[in-house]
């Protein structure tokens, strides 16, 4: 049964949603099943909130079949989809350092991961009534299968009252209990004896299953969730497993941060290759227009939940734009628009919106005066803008806007979120975020030092002045709010390696997100920065952006952040890179 | 007379010396432990306490006995502090623990290794006057579950974060981000003695997952033990349950205690780089008491 949710914008982690809330959140065009749904083994990355359980959750097994169900369809066996959650305290024991012996380190790493590889697949498998029947219903097979096993695994210990997948989950749950035990004890060591490896329980384990008549055709994807969190050694198993040749019967969809993302080497110290051994997709989408994916997508999930409450209407009319903002806007556009075409009279149309594009919002943000009040941020675009393309950071302000909304309304339901509202809970939230800067991230980010803490700071106050002059002065890409790192060479090297820790901590913090685009030069790609757009509405700046990042040289880069230095500003510098075309979303 | 042992492990706080003197005033010492970390934090205002205590035993002629630890390198101090009780002999000897500034984690491997030797140990707990109102731990690692006190985690079940919070709330929020948890207990210490209603209350943290409140008393005799106790048991059956202190100290041995019961939850450590040298003043009620180390095992045993 769905969660009654009391707020439709409630966030729960992927992981506490119960199945039918899976179905029923998820948006089915913009998933990425033609990646999962292959024989190629993946990397999902995206930072926190992004969506990464959720899509492997929504295509694993379990819910697809439910969701076959509730169409009244047959399910489809040919991918068999397992969620396999890293991030829970198994993973994060640390006995495996007391062994001198690294090898004996990475065999206990194996065996837990290995474990937990078939505990899930069970898992997965056995609340569906049709696998177990299919398996049970036959005697000969079902007998078959059992003594396959325990003649594989050498073992005796089945439960045969039960069906086979959950005799062999009950064996997997309680050799994971035994090794653990051992572990903990004085004579750890022992449980090498019965150590297992992903070839000596996981591959026959499939290759079992695949004998049977509903998964002979099928090709199990094992969903690796969180694997930021694993340890060296689990990685390097994962790669060396991921360097498999064999893919036919199974493959590896991988969900991992970007920052943290796992080394490429594999146990035996070689390593695996992009594009040959997999490949990666970046979740993050290009969010920056209302064509974009993200502007889609989003649109869909507010719907959707909205629908939940009984509204039918169109995100725009919940969360509406302040009139005189709206008005003001089209002011500034028609200004724009009749400056442009007075000073070049044969400019043709797309030249005109190309301009207009560019300047218009920036002459709304000039024309106010110096002593005005902060914009009246509001509107669906406008909160779409602020989540800076992270599912987690879309509902998030849209959660304390319905309920302040709610508090407000005797009658309990709303229709719309008023401006007023909107805009206070967008400048509460900015302002939170700068208060967590100013506050210090060592307090919340491990690894982080007072010291650092103070540079991000420094760092993130010194780009906001810069933005703003640009903002307010620059001729050419007012509204660039992204940059790039520039003059990076073996003299600034050093330097350089500092600052990205800087930023690797605040990208931890979510403050700022890292993204892949084309470089000025030769057409190489090149990191770009992309600070939290939530950052933009206190220091009153444009969290629309637009299509340019700013280059900016390490060594200023570095001042600003140690020594407080503000940032270089020139108002007609052509230091920008313009990321591609305008709609294209790259 | 029975030997009387004194593990100790002074830091720069006031407390660490003027408790220590009071230690040796309650009871006739035979040797002193003292556990030391060789890179501790603020170490010149650190050794003199050391050596203050050095010299002190020298000149009532009770026998001294340091351990160096490594505060960066918890394996090598699980190391040194294991090799140390395998060739002490303590089983006939009273064991008293001054918990006062010493780190919850060597508490741990010390009560690990004390629990196959010894039925009891003695306490000592030098509260402070008053603790710093500005900051008191800051740059905080990433929380470790305890060596061979992980747990018994089950694929079962769900995890279930206990946590006795004390004064710096963003540990909380960092530990919950860590272990992402179905569900939080937040055990409070009860009272407003060192404005802890203001400092440790549940507003100030910020989760976002279910969540409850449990009171608790650390200075009541059973240091809070039973009403975590019961929490646990409720919650053991459906959860992997992983306990974290950070509140007061003498949690740290209750904590240890419910290890004991329960040998299938995971007890976690947040190490913090820097602690504030005006960590506290002063140094005011000292508290006393025994704890018994029985494992679950041997209370069946036993039965």
């Amino acid at each position: 049964m769905t969660k009654l949710l009391k707020n439709p914008f409630e966030y729960e982690a992927a992981n506490n949603l119960d199945d039918d809330d899976i179905i029923s959140f998820y948006i089915e065009d913009y998933n990425y099943s033609r990646f999962l749904n292959s024989n190629r083994n993946i990397f999902l990355v995206g930072e926190r909130g992004s969506g990464k359980t959720m899509t492997l959750l929504y295509n694993s097994f379990k819910i697809q079949h439910l969701k076959s169900k509730k169409g009244k369809q047959s399910a489809n066996y040919d991918y068999v989809g397992i969620h396999i959650p890293c991030n829970t305290p198994l993973f994060h024991k640390k006995e495996y350092l007391l062994f001198n012996d690294d090898f004996k380190a990475s065999v206990l790493c194996e065996h837990y991961l290995a474990l937990t590889i078939v505990y899930s697949i069970c898992d997965s498998l056995r609340e569906i009534k049709e696998v177990d029947e299919t398996i049970s219903a036959d005697s000969e097979m079902k007998n078959s299968l059992f003594e396959e096993f325990e003649y594989l695994i050498d073992t005796t210990d089945l439960n045969r009252k039960i069906g086979f997948i959950a005799s062999v989950r009950l064996f997997v749950a309680r050799e994971l209990n035994i090794s653990q035990k051992k572990i903990n004890s004085e004579n750890a060591e022992s449980f090498y004896d019965n150590a297992y490896s992903f070839s000596s329980i996981v591959i026959p384990f499939i290759k079992i299953l695949k004998n049977t008549p509903a998964f002979s055709k099928s090709h199990f994807l094992l969903m690796i969730d969180d694997a930021h969190d694993l340890n060296k050694y689990q990685i390097r198993n994962i790669n060396s497993w991921i360097a498999y040749r064999d893919h036919s019967d199974f493959s590896f969809k991988i969900a991992t941060a970007k920052i943290n993302r796992p080394e490429f080497i594999t146990a035996t110290g070689g390593s695996i290759l992009e594009g040959h051994d997999f490949i990666t997709v970046d979740m993050e989408k290009p969010f920056q227009n209302e064509k974009s994916d993200f502007f889609l997508m989003a649109k869909e999930i507010l719907e959707k939940r909205l629908a939940k409450t009984g509204f039918v209407s169109d995100v725009d009319s919940f969360f509406p734009i302040n009139a005189d903002f709206k008005q003001n806007l089209e002011k500034c556009k028609q200004l724009v628009r009749e400056k442009y075409i007075s000073k070049n009279p044969l400019a043709s149309s797309k030249q005109v919106s190309d301009y207009v594009y560019k300047y218009s919002r920036a002459e709304y943000f000039r024309s106010r005066g110096t002593n005005a009040n902060l914009p009246p941020y509001s509107g669906f675009e406008t909160i779409v803008d602020i989540s800076t393309g992270v599912i987690r950071n879309l509902l998030d302000p849209c959660y304390w806007m319905y309920d302040a909304a709610i508090s407000h309304n005797n009658s309990g339901k709303i229709m719309a979120v008023t401006p007023t509202i909107q805009n206070h809970i967008i400048i509460e939230r900015s302002k939170r975020m700068w208060e967590r800067l100013a506050n210090g991230l060592d307090r919340e980010v491990d690894g982080c030092s007072k010291e650092q803490a103070k540079q991000i700071f420094n760092l993130f106050e010194n780009l906001a002045v810069l933005f703003k002059k640009r903002l307010l002065e620059h001729k050419s890409e007012p509204r660039a709010i992204t940059f790039s790192i520039s003059q990076v060479n073996s003299e600034t090297k050093q330097i350089h390696e500092s600052l990205i820790e800087l930023i690797n901590i605040a990208q931890r913090a979510q403050i700022i997100y890292t993204r892949i685009g084309s470089a000025k030069d030769f057409g190489k790609q090149e990191p770009y920065y992309v600070p939290n757009r939530m950052l933009m509405p206190a220091k009153g700046l444009d969290p629309h952006g637009q299509y340019a990042r700013v280059s900016l040289k390490v060594k200023d880069l570095w001042a600003a952040a140690t020594q407080n230095k503000e940032l270089p500003f020139l108002n007609n510098d052509n230091n920008e890179q313009v990321m591609g075309d305008l709609f294209s979303g790259l | 007379m029975d030997c009387k042992i004194l593990f100790v492990f002074p830091d720069w706080e006031d407390r660490a010396y003027e408790g220590f003197l009071r230690d040796l005033k309650a009871q006739t010492f035979h040797e002193i432990v003292l556990f030391n970390y060789v890179d501790g934090l603020h170490p010149t205002e650190t050794r003199l306490i050391v050596e203050k205590i050095k010299e002190f035993c020298l000149s009532e002629d009770i026998s001294i006995c340091e351990l160096n630890l490594t505060k960066n390198d918890f394996i090598s101090n699980w190391n040194v502090i294991n090799n140390f009780f395998i060739e002490k002999e303590i089983d006939k000897k009273e064991i008293f623990i001054d918990l006062t500034t010493t780190p919850r984690e060597v508490l741990w491997i010390a009560l690990y290794n004390l629990t196959k030797k010894v039925k009891s140990i003695t306490y000592f707990y030098h509260q402070p006057e008053e603790y710093n109102q500005d900051w008191l731990t800051r740059e905080s690692e990433a929380p470790r579950l305890l060596l061979k006190h992980s747990g018994i985690i089950d694929p079962l079940k769900q995890t279930a974060l206990v946590i006795i919070t004390g004064f710096d709330s963003e540990r909380v929020n960092q530990i919950v981000n860590y272990f992402d948890p179905k569900k939080v207990i937040l055990a409070i210490q009860k009272g407003n003695q060192f404005e802890n209603q203001t400092r440790n209350n549940d507003k100030l943290f910020q989760i976002e997952v279910e969540k409850e409140i449990l009171d608790i008393d650390a200075y009541d005799g059973d240091l809070g033990f039973e009403a975590i106790n019961n929490k646990i048991g409720e919650l053991s059956p459906d959860f992997n349950i992983v306990i974290a202190s950070l509140g007061p100290k003498l949690t740290a041995l209750s904590m240890y205690k419910l290890f004991l019961s329960y040998p299938e939850i995971a007890l976690c450590y947040i190490p913090c780089k820097d602690f504030n040298v005006e960590y506290s003043k002063g140094i005011a009620t000292t508290i006393t008491g025994k704890v018994e180390l029985f494992k679950k095992n041997d209370f069946n045993e036993n039965k």
